[in-house]
Order: structure tokens, then sequence, then C-alpha cells
């Protein structure tokens, strides 16, 4: 899955910063995203660890506590992050009610509109439900503007349970039920499982679609060569300081509902990818691990690369802010909106079942409903628990 | 006209006539070999081309077939993705040297195209449609004044066709001049009514060289002149390309302009060799042949006025040195000659002098003595017969006076006589041992008291066929003439010897000696120092000794004495 996030530079400069400060020494260590995970396991593994602060993805937080890696955050630490953060943000990062890492890069999809294909059919501004923006990728197509409309991130691996768990919010839906049990054949997440099929099956979403990641999402969409997409921050990036030929008019806006769910169309929907800091159980500097958790993630810090949506709302409510991210009201519209993945220990286990189910539903080798029951009941079988 | 100058134009005119007798049998032999040379280049020039068309035609359809092969040509073509396929093509294009890459997904506009204006109006739909069918295709399209090379390749997804790729090469003046650069000719491309031409030709030459060419088409690979050019075809067709022909000049006229100005630079060349030939040649000639020839011709001008001394006297090594120093050599004898004749000529004068004086002499000599006789007998008679008392002794002594002076002047008139006689020489072995002692023990050594007489007459020295009498008074006049020019206690030197196979006598005092005028005259008769000589002696001791066939000289200098040499 596409992770972006501050500079190395940014990172260094910071512990520098921190050292000037505290006088305490921090090491950077980089790694990939896709390899972090196995590094922070090996490290807790060793008696003591040669890692203090780590940077989790939100989905591996049920699964690290779980396994006594991590520690919640420090009481203080705790506070300063309910009262400073919103809770669609901090909530993310939240496991049998405590908290275990503090927010620090936020990112989630947003809808891409390609404004230039909008204006041939006549059309002036982005859709407001999903129906809408069916009927206008219908439009498009018919009139030979383009020949996939939609295009998005589909590809069998984590993006697609991103993908789905937004779906099943614009449908009305969740993952998780009110119990907290996974709940991936709720007729919301069939609707959004049909609403993906029916999209392809129109040919209004490409079926390469199926074979792309974000990275090359975010390519079709710069070159012009599909009307919709959603896709993660990182392309707003990309767009603004886009020089190839492609699209040149283009809007971010947020996604859409069901006309069902959102009779007025101020619903969005979406999917979080967040990171945030927290400290291994077993480091031997805890308390200097956590104070630079805090001193990396600080508001001072964010305000400082407004490039990317700060997590701290007294950010969000700086001028400089309102100045330097134009999107910054979308993207507080687009936050209310957001859909979580389940958290759960298993949860590798269980995006990696959803993800199997709903591409072969995709592909058409198995029907909707039946590739929905089905990663429901392996889903209920790893998690070891029924309706 | 002098001889230099002839050598001069004998030496350009051998030199040109060479020089062109020698360029036009090098231009003939050169303007042969090179025709041969350029039709055996355009045989393996049209090879070349033909496999370097060959070469392009497969690239392409080579590269036609990767580009629509690629997953991405592939993918992007099926998902309708034509601005990704074009950046894509794009790629390809710049990275693969191909003019336009476009991907049709029908006959009709292209899906994606790295050109903002796709040549569809120049793909022939009916080449597409067979493309679409599977076919790669390769033909030529024009439009206005654009000549284009398409291949067409099918692009597949499994089994189907969902696209066709369209590779153009453009056809213009680079491409053919790309042809030219390595096939090293002028090269025409045709298709149908379109000649394309290279950078190497101009338009005015390829009109001329075609049109010359006319319809006489030999051929796929055929050879022949036309238009000054060596004319070759390779036909398209068999490439794949029907319509199509390439023509390769290699221009003739090139090469011949070429040799032309060889020519021209070897004239110029030969020219100017020559003119600094015939300079040197004039300077060397100046310096070794026509000086030294003026310095020979001043030489003998100087010859024939009368100047023999040695003209020359140089170190010339060649023929010229050897002729001067022959004239050298020649005057050196003549020289030698001269003295000797002017010796001659001054002894035939002495002698004529001497015969006239002899012979006047003799008739004077021969008056006077008898009338000297009868006087002399008068006065012994008067002397002797009648005694005079009165006066006796006076009378005594003029009548002895008498007598005497007739015996003086007896003596002279002798002399005269002896002097005008004529020589006959009675020659007998003679010692001059023996001759010497004659000398010295007839003369009257005693009237010259204090003066020693040395005789240094080696023992053993070979007798010669002489006048005993002659030479004995030629030898005693000599040392009496010593004796009388010797001062009290000198000494008078008597030698003989033999030298160079002749007998050499010498007389030597170290009295007076003489000057140059005395030396020059002493051998004239009548010329003498003394008072009472009679100034023959030395003028009969020279006929004696001519009379031998021999010669007598004289060394003396004032005060430093005198030496007489006889040499017989």
């Amino acid at each position: 899955m596409k992770q972006s996030g501050y500079d190395l530079g940014d990172i260094v400069e910071r512990a520098e910063s921190f050292h000037q400060a505290t006088g305490i020494r921090v090491s950077p260590v980089f790694v990939e995203y896709e390899d972090r995970y196995n590094l922070i396991l090996e490290s807790a593994a060793r008696t003591v660890p040669d890692l203090d602060v780590i940077l989790v993805d939100l989905i591996w937080v049920a699964d690290f506590a779980e396994k006594g890696i991590i520690d919640p955050l420090p009481q203080g630490v705790d506070k300063q992050v309910r009262d400073g953060i919103v809770p669609q943000i901090y909530s993310a990062f939240t496991w049998r009610d405590r908290l275990w890492a503090v927010p620090f890069h936020i990112d989630f999809q947003m809808l891409y509109t390609n404004m230039d294909d909008m204006k041939r059919i006549g059309a002036r501004d982005p859709p407001r439900t999903l129906e809408e923006l069916v009927r206008l990728a219908r439009r498009a197509k018919a009139a030979g503007v383009v020949k996939y409309p939609f295009f998005d991130s589909w590809r069998q691996q984590e993006v697609l349970t991103c993908e789905f768990t937004w779906l099943v919010g614009a449908f009305g839906g969740s993952l998780v039920d009110g119990a907290g049990r996974i709940h991936c054949d709720s007729p919301p997440a069939l609707r959004a499982l049909g609403f993906m099929i029916g999209l392809l099956g129109e040919g209004l979403a490409s079926p390469y679609s199926l074979e792309s990641e974000e990275n090359f999402v975010s390519e079709v969409f710069l070159a012009g060569d599909c009307m919709f997409t959603t896709n993660w921050g990182f392309q707003i990036r990309l767009l603004m300081k886009n020089d190839q030929p492609g699209v040149k008019d283009w809007r971010v806006s947020p996604i859409p509902v069901s006309q069902s769910v959102s009779h007025d169309g101020k619903a969005t929907s979406s999917i979080c990818g967040f990171e945030g800091l927290t400290v291994l159980s077993g480091s031997a500097h805890k308390a200097a691990a956590w104070k630079f958790a805090q001193y990396l993630a600080s508001p001072d810090f964010q305000s400082r690369h407004l490039e990317f949506m700060p997590v701290w709302k007294e950010v969000w409510g700086r001028e400089e802010a309102q100045r330097e991210d134009p999107f910054l009201s979308i993207k507080q519209r687009q936050i209310a909106g957001l859909q979580y993945r389940p958290v759960h220990p298993r949860y590798r286990q269980i995006s990696a079942i959803l993800q199997h189910w709903i591409s072969q539903a995709l592909r058409g080798q198995v029907p909707a409903a039946e590739a929905l029951r089905e990663a429901q009941t392996q889903i209920d079988s790893v998690t070891g628990t029924a309706p | 006209m002098k001889l230099s100058g002839k050598m001069i134009l004998f030496f350009a005119a051998l030199v040109l006539c060479q020089f062109f007798v020698s360029l036009a049998i090098l231009t003939t032999i050169i303007s042969r070999t090179n025709l041969d040379s350029l039709k055996s280049r355009m045989t393996s020039t049209l090879q070349g081309v033909e496999s370097l068309l060959g070469e392009t035609f497969r690239d392409l359809r080579v590269k036609g077939e990767l580009i629509a092969g690629q997953k991405k040509t592939i993918e992007y073509t099926d998902f309708g993705l034509k601005t990704l396929l074009a950046r894509e093509l794009v790629v390809f294009r710049e990275s693969l040297g191909i003019d336009s890459i476009s991907v049709f997904t029908d006959p009709g506009y292209p899906f994606a195209s790295t050109e903002k204006f796709a040549p569809s109006d120049q793909l022939s739909r009916e080449e597409l449609a067979q493309a679409f069918k599977g076919e790669s295709r390769l033909y030529v399209s024009q439009t206005g004044s654009d000549t284009l090379l398409f291949v067409l390749s099918p692009v597949r997804r499994a089994d189907a066709i969902i696209g066709v790729l369209s590779l153009s090469l453009r056809v213009d003046a680079d491409f053919v001049s790309r042809i030219e650069k390595t096939s090293g000719a002028g090269i025409v491309f045709q298709f149908q009514d379109v000649f394309l031409h290279g950078d190497s030709l101009t338009d005015k030459r390829v009109q001329h060289v075609l049109a010359a060419y006319g319809h006489r088409a030999g051929g796929d690979g055929q050879v022949m002149m036309a238009g000054g050019a060596i004319v070759g075809t390779v036909e398209l067709e068999k490439l794949g390309l029907p319509g199509g022909r390439i023509f390769c000049l290699l221009d003739t006229s090139e090469s011949a302009r070429l040799i032309g100005r060889y020519n021209l630079i070897s004239l110029v060349s030969t020219v100017l060799i020559l003119s600094l030939a015939l300079l040197s040649g004039f300077a060397f000639f100046r310096r070794t042949f026509s000086r030294r020839f003026q310095l020979i011709l001043q030489g003998i001008t100087r010859i024939s006025g009368g100047d023999f001394n040695p003209p020359f006297q140089l170190e010339w090594r060649d023929e010229l040195g050897q002729l001067a120093s022959a004239f050298d050599e020649m005057c050196r004898r003549l020289l030698v000659r001269e003295t000797e004749l002017s010796q001659l000529r001054e002894k035939l004068a002495l002698s004529s002098k001497l015969a006239a004086l002899g012979e006047m002499a003799a008739g004077v000599a021969h008056q006077i003595r008898n009338p000297l006789v009868v006087m002399k007998v008068s006065a012994e008679m008067l002397r002797d017969n009648y005694a005079v008392t009165e006066n006796r002794e006076k009378y005594q002594k003029l009548t002895s006076l008498m007598i005497d002076e007739a015996d003086s002047l007896n003596l002279v008139v002798s002399n005269f006589l002896d002097f005008a006689r004529p020589r006959k020489i009675s020659r007998t072995p003679t010692s001059i041992a023996s001759v010497v002692d004659f000398c010295l023990d007839s003369l009257p050594l005693e009237r010259f008291q204090g003066i020693s007489v040395r005789r240094c007459v080696p023992e053993g020295l070979p007798e010669l066929s002489l006048d005993r009498n002659l030479l004995g008074q030629a030898v005693s006049n000599l040392i009496l003439n010593a004796l009388q020019a010797s001062r009290a206690g000198g000494c008078v030197e008597v030698r003989a010897a033999m030298t160079d196979g002749r007998l050499c006598v010498e007389v030597q005092d170290w009295g007076e000696g003489m000057d140059k005028e005395t030396e020059r005259n002493m051998f004239n008769p009548f010329f003498t120092t003394r008072e009472s000589g009679t100034g023959l002696g030395l003028s009969i001791v020279h006929r004696i000794i001519e009379s031998h066939g021999g010669t007598i000289d004289v060394r003396s200098a004032p005060g430093g004495g005198t030496t007489f040499r006889i040499f017989l």
C-alpha cells in the first residue's frame, strides 16, 4: 500500500534538534514500509530491543498490543492526544479502549475528478453521490470521452481492503458492527461489492484497476486517462506539480456516499491510513523515548510541514495552515467521514481473506454474495467469533 | 644564343615533353582504372545498400513487433489508457530512433500516438485492415511532400488482436543521406513519382543523370554509365516494398575533376620544379662551367698574347680542371721553349756578330799583318845591322820599342785571326785532368805572386772525345782571367766533376766579381774591363765550348768572386 510521509531529512533534523534541546541523542533508522513490521518484531524479540520509538501502521496496533510489544500511552500523553486531536483520528489507534500510539502522519483517500472530461460531457461539479458518479461515468463513456471513466486501486493487496472499507461505509455500513464483530457480508457490504462489480460489468471501471495499485492509479489520473478515481493525499501533491501532458483541470473533493445514505449529498466516506509513534515495551529508555515521540509528533513540527495533513486541531486553525493547504477544509470534511478497517490482532490475516474473496468476486469468478459469505466464514474462523 | 641558353631550352623542352607524355599515359591509365574501380565499387555498394535497407526494414519490423508485444502497450491499449500509452510510445520513439509511433484500435483515427497530429490520413486503411487481420505490413505512403515508411504490427492480447501498432520512419533527405553516409554513394530514393536524394546530390544533377539513364533500366543490381555517373539500382520490391527503387550514383565527373586537379597540380609542380631546376642548373652552370670557361678563355687569350706564364694553376678536379692543367702544362713548356728560343736567338745574334767581326778582323789582320811583319823585320834589321854610334842607346831603345810594339800588334792581330778563324775541332779521347795540368804548366803563374791555384780534379774521371788544344786554350783563358781578377793572397780553384752524365769544369775566384751589365756582355767580342785587353778572350772561350756542343755559364756577384762552369 502506498505510504507517504515526512522526508527523512526532516526526521533527522528533528532528532538533532531534540538532542540539542534535551541532550538525548536519537539515531533514526529508516526501512521500507514492507520491512518495518518484521523489523519491529525482531527488535522486540531481543532482551533489550535496539529500537525504542517505532512508527506503527494503525492496522498493527492491536497485533502489537496483544503481543505485548508496545505499551499504551502514558497517562499524560494519552490526555494530550485526546485533548488535541479529533476522535476520528486518535480512535484509529484504540484497542481495548486504550490508546497505543501518538498519531503522527495521517492520510486518507479522496475523490479526484478530471474536469477536462467533465467539461466534455457538460458537467461542472464533481459528483455528490455515488449514483451521480455512475451517471456521469456513463455519459462520458457513451460520448467516447474515455473508455473507462473510473479507475481505482483494486489490486489484490491491502488497498483493496481499504477501497472496500470506504465503499461499505458509503453504503451505510461498517466492517465492524456495534458488538465489535467483523461483519463483511452485511447488506451494505454486499451493495458495496455489487457497486464495484457493476462498474466493471458496465465498462465504467477499468478492468486494469484489478491490477493496479495507488501509484499507477495516480499516473493514470495525471495522464487524463480516467475521469474519476479515489486515492491518498500524495496524489494532490503530484497533481500540483505535474507538468506532463494529461489532465489540466482537476478537482479534489470528499468521496461521496450513496444517495440512499445521504439524500443531501453532504455525507462522505473514506478510508484512513494513519501511522503513529509509540514505544516498545522492552525499551530501556522509555521516558526518553516517549519524550522524543511527543517531540516528533508535536504541533510545532507539523506546523512546519504543512504539505502534510496535520493531526492537531490547533494547527488546523492556524492561518498559515489555511494558506499553505488550499484543500485543508475539504480534508477536514473528509476526516469526518472516515471509515476504519477492523482493529484486530489478526488483522493481516483478516485483510488477506477479504482481499481474496473480493478479488474473486470482481473477476467474476465467484458471485458477490457467495464471496462475502465465504469471507465472513473464514474471518469468523480466524477471529473465533460467530454471529 | 649562348650555349647555356641552348642547354636550358633543351632541358626544359625535354622535361616538359617527358611530363606531358607521362601525364597522358597516367591519365589514361588512372581514368580506366578508376572507371573499373567505380564499377566494382558500385556492385559492392548495391549489395551494401540492399543489405542496409533490408536490415532497416527488418529492424523496423522487429521494433514494431517488440513495441506491440510490450506488456504496457498491450494493457494500455486494452484498458484505454491512451495518454499513458502515448507516453510509453514517446519513450520507445526516443530510445529506438523512430519518427512516429501510433496505436490504432480500429482502422480509423489512432487511439494513441507520439504525434499531436497522427498521420492517419497517410495510413492506408486497406493496410491497416490487413494488419488487423494479423499480418505485419511494410509499405510507403505519400501525402504531399511527405513520404513515410510504415510498419504495422498487430497488438495482441491472448489470441485477440486488440489494436495495430503503426511505426513510421520518414523517408526524406535525412533518411537518404544516412544511406549515403553508410554506402558512400549518391542515393536517390524513388517511390512512384517521388524522387528523394541525399545531401551529396543536387536536383539538377539527379535530373541530368536520371534523364540520361532514361528507360535503360537494366534491372536490379545492374551497373551502367549514365550522365557522367556510374548508376546502379536496387529494386525494393524484393525487400517487401513494391513500387520502390533505389538509385546509387557514383560520380565519375568528380573523379575526372580530381584527375584534372591532380594533373594541374602535377603541371604546376613540374613547372615549379623545372624552374627551380633551371635556376639551380643555371647557377651551377655559371659556377662550374661558364665562369670557369671565361677564365680559360681569358687564359688562352693571354697565351695567344705571348704570356706563357701558367694562367690557371687551379685545383679543379673535373674535366675543366684537367683542361686548365693541360693549358698550364702547355704554357710551362712554351715558356721553357721561349726561354730557350730567346737564348738561341741571342746566341745566333752573337754568333752572327762574331762571324762578321771575325771576317772583318781577319781581313783587317791580314792586311795589317804583312806590313807589320815588314816593319818588324825592318826594325830588327835597323837595330841589329846598322850600328849607330850616336845616341846608340836611345837608338837601341827606340828600335826595340818598335819591335815590341810590332809584336804586340802582331799578338792582337793573331788574336783577331784566332777569333775569326773557323774552328775545326779535332777530337781525341782526352782526360780533363791532363788538360788542367797542361794549362797550369803552360801558364806564367809566377807573374801572379801571392795568388794560389788549387787543382781539384779527382782521379778516374772518364775521358771524353774533345779537342785537347782548344779545350786547353779555353781553360787557360778562364784561369788567366781568374788570376787577373784575384787580389793578392787570393786563390783560384779549378774543379772538374761529372754531373748528370756531363763533364763539368769550374773555375772560381774570390776576386772583385762582376755586375749584371758586365755579366751580360762579357762574352761579346771586344768587351773588356781591362785597359790592356783585346776583349776577345771570353768570346774565344765561348766559341770553343760552343764548337764542342757544350755550354758555359757564369755566376758572379760584385765583391763575391766569379765562377765559370763549362758543361761538356
